[in-house]
């Protein structure tokens, strides 16, 4: 069971994301699933990539938005079930560091609309083409064998 | 009978070692006739001596480095072919590679693109290294990759599709097979082991380099852009889409609860948001 000091952190070996004009992008490498969440939902993602705990997040929701900390909280809560049943977050055990960032209360708050998470299976194997690769360092290496033949 | 041209492409750079190889398994292919184009990103090596000790059988195209997706398309614009193929400089093709898949778009009129199994191998430094690794799902010994070194197309499948993007500097091959699917191209898998990957220092170090940063961001990208084309103008949300989209390439993609149709046949996806 989550507390609100919890917090959530990419599941950095098998996900790849990024948030672009503010929608979060997420691949789960090993299988080429793929996820968007825009607006509300693209925040939280910006909030996990900052490690930022539950409470942050949903102090971060409620002021960008027009939402009661209440539902804020209970729509972060489903869409953080959803992340973790799709591997795409672990939680972290790590302390929160002092360097913990609040979001700023900016003035206007925007409508507000359930985060959700659309996921898309169609993609498959393009998206899993590419698996992290051994590193070659392991090998001693010949320099000879890349010389032309001739 | 009139045998329909293949424009075979062999986008390079630096790659005067493998180079000879590559082209001595394009003039062995059963098939003909061919077209063989060498399209050159900017070697600096002698990778235009190989080419020259072919003589006229093989055209030689030369651009400033810009980028395998600029080399490509190089190549593209003066292919001459209704079917188009590639060949990277340091892979192979078996030689019944083209002649095989042409067998299947004789025998379907319908088929725009046809992909075959490809072979990894080691240079012999490295034969060691690629046993210790053969769980890997890219280096295992027998690979089904989705790669332009497998593929034949038809011409007019490219020309609806556009060439390849050169803003991906990585995952360009992924970015066409997208829009391709999103056209509804019709494809199929040959079970068959035609092509033949070779492993070596050069192409391993650049993708051990290359899968943690610019290939992860080049997915990321293109994933953004096919959610974005299909979207209506304006709209940020993501929505279901309406019309079917074609089945992935393999039988196993199919949703637990969808049909799952053979490679290579028009089917709805299971792609709609869930």
């Amino acid at each position: 069971m989550l507390t609100p000091q919890d917090r959530l952190v990419p599941n950095e070996a098998h996900v790849a994301a990024k948030v672009l004009d503010g929608e979060a992008i997420i691949i789960n490498l090993s299988n080429g699933t793929y996820y968007s969440m825009d607006k509300v939902g693209g925040l939280i993602w910006e909030m996990i990539e900052r490690w930022q705990g539950l409470e942050a997040t949903v102090a971060a929701i409620t002021a960008r938005y027009e939402v009661s900390p209440e539902q804020a909280e209970a729509d972060l809560e489903r869409l953080v079930g959803e992340l973790i049943q799709e591997s795409l977050v672990i939680v972290s055990d790590q302390p929160p560091s002092a360097a913990e960032r609040q979001e700023r209360v900016s003035g206007q708050r925007f409508p507000y609309e359930p985060p959700k998470l659309n996921i898309y299976r169609d993609m498959g194997d393009l998206l899993a083409l590419d698996p992290p690769m051994p590193s070659l360092e392991e090998t001693p290496w010949k320099e000879s064998s890349e010389e032309p033949s001739k | 009978m009139n045998r329909p041209l293949i424009s075979c492409i062999v986008p390079v750079f630096n790659g005067e070692r493998y180079l000879g190889e590559a082209l001595d398994s394009i003039l062995a292919q059963t098939y003909r006739p061919l077209e063989i184009i060498v399209s050159d990103d900017g070697s600096t090596d002698g990778t235009a001596a190989v080419v020259a000790t072919y003589g006229d059988q093989i055209r030689y195209l030369w651009q400033t480095n810009a980028g395998p997706a600029a080399a490509r398309n190089l190549g593209l614009n003066a292919a001459q072919g209704e079917f188009v193929a590639f060949l990277d400089h340091d892979d192979l093709w078996h030689p019944e590679k083209l002649a095989r898949q042409m067998a299947r778009f004789e025998a379907r009129a319908e088929l725009d693109m046809c992909f075959t199994k490809a072979q990894n191998f080691w240079i012999p430094e490295l034969r060691e290294f690629g046993a210790r690794h053969r769980d890997h799902p890219a280096l295992g010994e027998t690979v089904c990759p989705h790669s332009l070194c497998t593929l034949v197309a038809r011409r007019s499948l490219i020309d609806t599709v556009g060439d390849f993007n050169p803003k991906f500097s990585v995952g360009e091959d992924t970015d066409w097979f997208l829009r391709t699917l999103e056209q509804g191209a019709v494809m199929e898998s040959l079970p068959d082991v035609l092509m033949y990957r070779r492993w070596h220092r050069g192409n391993l170090s650049w993708r051990a380099f290359a899968s943690d940063g610019q290939l992860r961001d080049a997915r990321l990208q293109l994933v953004k852009a096919r959610l974005d084309r299909r979207r209506p103008a304006g709209m940020m949300v993501a929505r279901p889409r309406e019309r079917p989209a074609p089945e992935m390439w393999r039988e196993d993609h199919a949703m637990p609860d969808g049909p799952s149709p053979a490679g290579g046949h028009r089917a709805a996806s299971a792609e709609d948001p869930l």
